[in-house]
């Protein structure tokens, strides 16, 4: 379906795959500045969510043999670089969707699902990823932005 | 879907939207080359542009079944003899014009701009086959925005000389790529 950009001031930006398509939504050209959190939808439903301070980045992997009918995204993705300022990440379910939150500061409740944050991280890119085709997602840190 | 990816026979011609036929050939024939040429429709470049082969996924009309159709031709990647060798072969060297020097060969399977598809290269998504930049695109797996933007490669059919069962064969060429809007 899309995603939703979310801001400290309250608001949000939201671009379906078909505001995508037909220009009318951009994640390039929206705001930037003050980004909190970002939500992937995938058939209507949140499926990934990452949320913190600093850069954020989306892509989608699409898939369309030569000569075939249509092309399919098989993979949405949402990314955040991690900084010097990035302490620790923890994994949350809510409902289908993967939620990872990347902590500035340490949380004061127990946490039972982490991602440490190294120094060595630092300059990576903290990536959710949804397989459309399996249902799987999945956490890892890229070298680059996708 | 938030960007297309369009396939032609010439620069920002009509869209192909059927089954291409590769052509025919006997044993032993190197069939003629087609040029292919690709472009998209998102407002930016799209990147990690690669390819693959799989097994044929539509309606099948060969003389054996897509799977067997599929492992065939990896198989005729595979050879390690002259008699058995041919296959699914890409030349991406547009920039000069396609030189015989880059389609691969028994002893070369993977030249620097060409290659067979075989077992480990281009047979499945986890191995597909980045996009030269030589094809046109702006950097290797970056392909420009645009309605004509002179993206192009060849791909031709080699039949193996000892192979011995005529009849049709059936492969799907797929596309894979990642777009931020």
């Amino acid at each position: 379906m899309g995603w939703v950009k979310y801001f400290y001031d309250g608001t949000s930006y939201v671009a379906t795959d078909k505001d995508i398509a037909t220009r009318v939504s951009s994640w390039r050209n929206s705001r930037f500045e003050g980004l909190q959190r970002v939500d992937i939808f995938h058939d209507e439903s949140p499926i990934l969510s990452l949320s913190g301070i600093g850069e954020f980045w989306q892509s989608d992997t699409m898939e369309a043999p030569v000569g075939g009918e249509g092309f399919h995204i098989v993979k949405r993705r949402v990314q955040k670089r991690i900084t010097s300022r990035d302490i620790i990440a923890t994994i949350e379910t809510q409902g289908d969707a993967l939620a990872v939150n990347v902590h500035y500061l340490l949380p004061a409740s127990l946490i039972r699902t982490t991602i440490p944050l190294r120094a060595r991280d630092i300059g990576k890119w903290l990536t959710l990823e949804y397989d459309v085709v399996s249902g799987n997602k999945r956490h890892y840190l890229s070298d680059v932005r996708i | 879907m938030t960007v297309g990816i369009l396939f032609s026979t010439t620069n920002g011609g009509t869209a192909l939207t059927d089954d291409q036929d590769m052509g025919s050939g006997s044993n032993g024939d190197t069939i003629t080359a087609q040029t292919i040429y690709l472009r998209h429709d998102g407002a930016n470049n799209i990147t990690n542009v690669r390819f693959y082969l799989r097994a044929y996924a539509s309606s099948y009309t060969g003389g054996a079944t897509a799977i067997d159709d599929f492992a065939e031709i990896i198989g005729w990647g595979d050879a390690t003899t002259s008699s058995a060798f041919g296959g699914v072969q890409f030349n991406m060297d547009a920039g000069n014009s396609f030189p015989a020097a880059q389609w691969p060969t028994l002893a070369s399977k993977s030249t620097t701009y060409g290659l067979v598809c075989r077992t480990g290269y281009g047979d499945s998504s986890a191995n597909a086959i980045t996009l030269s930049s030589n094809t046109g695109c702006t950097s290797d797996g970056t392909v420009q925005a645009g309605s004509s933007p002179n993206v192009r490669w060849q791909h031709r059919v080699v039949v193996p000389s000892d192979e011995d069962t005529t009849g049709v064969r059936l492969t799907e060429m797929v596309f894979l790529y990642d777009y931020t809007s």
